[in-house]
């Protein structure tokens, strides 16, 4: 009877065992899933990122003509580009912004050229950011600035 | 004895999986360092500081314009300062104002083929990046009168 019961009791355990290990290999390929599917979206929303900070340093609608290497953009431009525009040549679900450092007041047609940031789209509070130093010509002074491209991907 | 053998051999079979599954995990979460990013920020950072104005007229309306005149005529004046001094106050202010604060930088500008002929070298910035592993390099030439000007710049996380 003692041996029956040992028997059975090894049993027991060994399909305990083996159950555990399934359960293991289970939980191992659910999580591997999830971190490779984790890791491919953020590569895309980089990827996204980067495809609109080079867009717009290269954008015939805002870089100055003759600048082929582009990131030279021209105040005027900036300022009456709306958002809307700009999502039909680079696609949705991004927000950028352009701003000479020490400027804080955004460009509109009633206070340019004496201002210093653009703003393009809604800001999401969820985004990846990436940023990148441009120039900015002023048209009306023909100086060349160093401002700040900033642009944001919505996760 | 033979379910015992067996029971330990499941033991050692699930300390071989949970290793295994470890070092996996482990591996899957390697540093993403976006090598793209970084070099189209270093590259864009050194073009747009080469591009910006100085304020000055000629031979130091640009940045470049300056880095230039420093490089082969430093006693000649602009605003009333000498390129040199003028050169290593105004590159290193206009970096630093731009750079993001987690990144070092080094800028090097030397003659066309320094590595073979040699020549004068401005440097500006942390030289110990030079060698650091996690380094982006940016690239332009200048054309300046005798000879051309290979200007570097170095970025390097701090």
């Amino acid at each position: 009877m003692r041996i029956g019961q040992a028997h059975l009791m090894e049993y027991v355990l060994l399909t305990f065992f083996a159950v555990l290990i399934l359960l293991l290999i289970a939980f191992f390929l659910t999580g591997w899933q999830i971190t490779g599917a984790e890791s491919q979206k953020q590569e895309l929303v980089l990827q996204k990122s980067l495809f609109v900070l080079k867009s717009f340093s290269n954008s015939p609608y805002i870089n100055r003509r003759g600048f082929k290497e582009g990131s030279m953009f021209e105040d005027s431009k900036l300022t009456v580009l709306k958002c809307e525009d700009l999502q039909n040549l680079f696609g949705k679900s991004w927000w950028a912004e352009i701003y000479i450092p020490g400027y804080t007041e955004i460009c509109t047609e009633e206070n340019y050229p004496n201002c210093g940031y653009w703003k393009f789209c809604e800001k999401e509070s969820e985004s990846i950011i990436y940023e990148i130093p441009v120039n900015i010509y002023r048209k009306v002074s023909g100086n060349v600035d160093i401002g700040i491209l900033r642009v944001g991907v919505k996760i | 004895m033979k379910s015992q053998t067996s029971i330990v051999m499941i033991v050692i079979v699930i300390f071989i999986l949970i290793g295994l599954g470890a070092f996996l995990f482990i591996t899957s979460l390697k540093s993403y360092i976006p090598n793209e990013y970084n070099n189209l920020y270093a590259h864009n950072l050194l073009l747009s500081i080469l591009r910006k104005d100085t304020g000055y007229q000629a031979p130091c309306r640009t940045i470049s314009d300056l880095i230039v005149c420093a490089h082969t005529t430093p006693e000649k004046r602009c605003g009333g300062e000498r390129c040199a001094d003028l050169s290593n106050q105004m590159v290193p202010n206009e970096i630093n104002k731009i750079i993001k604060p987690n990144f070092d930088y080094l800028l090097i500008v030397e003659p066309d083929f320094w590595e073979i002929y040699g020549g004068y070298r401005l440097i500006y910035g942390n030289q110990l990046i030079e060698k650091s592993k996690n380094r982006w390099q940016a690239n332009e030439k200048v054309l300046a009168y005798e000879t051309n000007l290979n200007i570097k710049l170095i970025i390097a996380e701090k």
